[in-house]
């Protein structure tokens, strides 16, 4: 029923892909490896240095530690699945009749890496700026639906990988909780030589 | 392999450099920037930003394999600090006269980035370790 599903609304969106050359370019961008995460990390970077005064750059700066504990979270659970669970990719389970704007990645399907890092990244912002965290689901968004756009997810894969990404920052955030006063002592040491 | 991760490194340190003008004239952390007018800054990250993201997706088609995940973070957390390194050295270098003196300030405001509004890196760290020095 699920894989059903998955497969409809797989080549509902890729039926798009090969109409329209700048379309179909546009996705290729924003679906590779690093545009949209480069584009969102720098967000991120960015975000360590901003704010209108100590304790709202403080709470900044916890956001980014969060998203970035939770990308690491993250890669550690997509590991482990893909240990368990080798789901095949697209192309691979339907030869001939996808339309792939892509190179053939060797690895699992499920989950999608760039979706798993793009939302552990938007987020991680989220919990500290609701702000920027919004804006940053847009780009998740949109390269998630590129991954598909361009043949080498199914819908499923993506919505897995924004789950677990979303449940690996908030891990990250207890993890920081728990962890407490170590991660003060940490950026109160980082402020004594003007990096926080 | 090397090629990309070169390149990759390149992308993120030029563009690290954009961000960190871009924030330094955002939120005046005149220390750290390169130009007294911020929009001078905020031009240097446009170009910075926009040059590099243009020379890495148009020098080669990047959609075929390249990095690994932990390589890609590794070099993305190496560049970010080598862009701050190089841009708290030129910019240091740049402003050394943005000598102030210690006097007018409140020591509770001057911790951390926000010492970075009134001077450089350099200054700071050498501040750091005068007072360490007198105990």
């Amino acid at each position: 029923m699920m894989q059903s599903a998955d497969k409809t609304l797989f080549f509902w969106i890729n039926d798009l892909a090969g109409e329209v050359s700048i379309v179909d370019r546009f996705m290729r961008l924003i679906g590779n490896d690093y545009f949209i995460l480069v584009g969102m990390a720098l967000v991120v970077f960015a975000m360590w240095f901003t704010g209108r005064d100590p304790e709202h750059r403080e709470r900044n700066q916890r956001a980014v530690w969060c998203a970035l504990i939770g990308v690491g979270f993250a890669s550690a659970i997509v590991a482990i699945c893909n240990g368990f669970y080798d789901r095949l990719r697209p192309f691979d389970m339907y030869p001939g009749e996808v339309e792939l704007l892509f190179y053939r990645p060797t690895d699992p399907s499920f989950p999608s890496n760039t979706a798993v890092t793009a939302f552990a990244f938007a987020s991680g912002i989220w919990l500290g700026n609701r702000r920027v965290g919004y804006f940053l689901l847009l780009p998740a968004f949109l390269v998630s639906f590129a991954r598909v756009f361009i043949g080498v997810h199914f819908p499923f894969d993506v919505l897995g990988g924004a789950l677990i990404g979303i449940a690996a920052t908030l891990g990250a955030l207890l993890v920081l909780r728990i962890l407490e006063p170590f991660p003060t002592w940490v950026l109160n040491g980082m402020r004594r030589v003007y990096l926080a | 392999m090397a090629g990309i991760a070169v390149e990759y490194f390149l992308l993120v340190m030029i563009c690290c450099g954009g961000v960190l003008q871009f924030v330094a004239a955002r939120w005046k952390l005149n220390g750290i920037s390169f130009f007294k007018r911020t929009t001078f800054g905020y031009l240097f990250a446009v170009l910075a930003i926009g040059g590099a993201f243009s020379w890495f997706f148009t020098a080669e088609n990047r959609a075929q394999p390249g990095l690994e995940g932990a390589q890609t973070f590794a070099l993305f957390i190496a560049g970010s600090l080598a862009s701050f390194i190089v841009t708290a050295s030129l910019s240091s270098v740049i402003k050394r006269k943005l000598r102030l003196s210690v006097k007018q300030h409140n020591p509770e405001e001057e911790l951390g980035l926000d010492s970075l509004r009134r001077m450089t890196y350099f200054q700071a760290v050498a501040r750091h370790l005068r007072k360490k020095g007198r105990g």
